[in-house]
């Protein structure tokens, strides 16, 4: 399971969370965990979405 | 014709130089600490730079001299060499021990397995159950002694695909105001890194780590305060990999 992650600094959704061990994964297509989680959307699944900013 | 007149390109057919394109050969980079029985599942790494294979890998270890010897007990350990560090040609894959490597798709042998490599294409190599030490993977159809580079070197080798870490903040903190401590990776990595964080202090501060703009140079580690201190502080341990 993932969670989107809002960047507070730029308010917008730069990375996604791995919940299992809070790893945080750059949206790079590059990165072999950022591909784990592309095929994981393109299996039919859903992140959760992003904490709302305080 | 003086010495200094010679042209050497390779020795005994083998590159000159930094010529051994396996990374912690040696074994001698654990920066995962693992120990006694090591029990990987399938993608999983072990020592820096080598993971197991699709069935998993399980080994123990031991040094002696300075060598580090894997006994691979069942599964198989792969090194994926970066297209970066390989050219077209010939290449050779050479060892000490009982297991069997293979190179890419191809078939598992004993030491000395050659293979046609393409420059600039990630290379799977893989070695099955058995005794390991001393890996080397060389241009040219010979294989040479195992090239015995200086531990920082290799660390800092290692380093362009995982690294460990600890970063810590500290001020005076007013309650609920947001705070980021920024972390410079020691080697620019491989890619943009996953960074796992895990909450070492919090004074003024929740535990949950979270962390923004990780790249290849670093992250920000990022909090907000829920108590106003002069001496708020967070720290975190991480890790970074940009493994292949």
């Amino acid at each position: 399971m993932y969670q989107l992650i809002n960047d507070q600094i730029t308010d917008s959704v730069t990375c996604v969370k791995r919940i299992a061990d809070n790893a945080f994964i750059p949206f790079d297509p590059a990165n072999i965990d950022y591909q784990a989680y592309l095929a994981w959307v393109a299996a039919g699944n859903t992140p959760l979405p992003a904490d709302q900013p305080e | 014709m003086s010495l200094g007149d010679l042209g050497i390109s390779t020795i005994n057919g083998g590159a000159i130089g930094v010529k051994n394109a396996i990374i912690n050969g040696n074994f001698a980079v654990n920066q995962r600490a693992v120990s006694g029985t090591v029990t990987l599942a399938a993608g999983a790494y072990g020592h820096d730079r080598f993971k197991a294979g699709a069935s998993g890998c399980t080994y123990t270890f031991a040094t002696a001299n300075n060598i580090t010897t894997l006994t691979i007990s069942a599964g198989s350990l792969i090194q994926v060499i970066e297209g970066n560090n390989l050219f077209t040609g010939t290449y050779t894959l050479s060892w000490v021990g009982t297991a069997q490597g293979k190179i890419g798709g191809g078939s598992y042998a004993g030491s000395g397995v050659t293979g046609s490599v393409t420059g600039g294409t990630d290379l799977n190599i893989e070695f099955n159950t058995g005794t390991l030490s001393l890996v080397q993977f060389e241009q040219g159809s010979v294989a040479t002694p195992f090239e015995r580079r200086p531990y920082g070197t290799e660390l800092a080798l290692c380093q362009r695909y995982y690294e460990a870490g600890y970063s810590v903040f500290y001020q005076g903190v007013t309650n609920s105001y947001q705070y980021a401590a920024p972390v410079f990776f020691k080697v620019t990595k491989r890619v943009s890194a996953t960074v796992v964080g895990v909450n070492a202090v919090n004074t003024g501060f929740p535990t949950t780590v979270t962390v923004y703009d990780a790249s290849a140079s670093g992250f920000m580690n990022y909090r907000i305060a829920n108590a106003t201190r002069a001496d708020g502080a967070f720290a975190i341990n991480w890790t970074a990999s940009a493994e292949l």
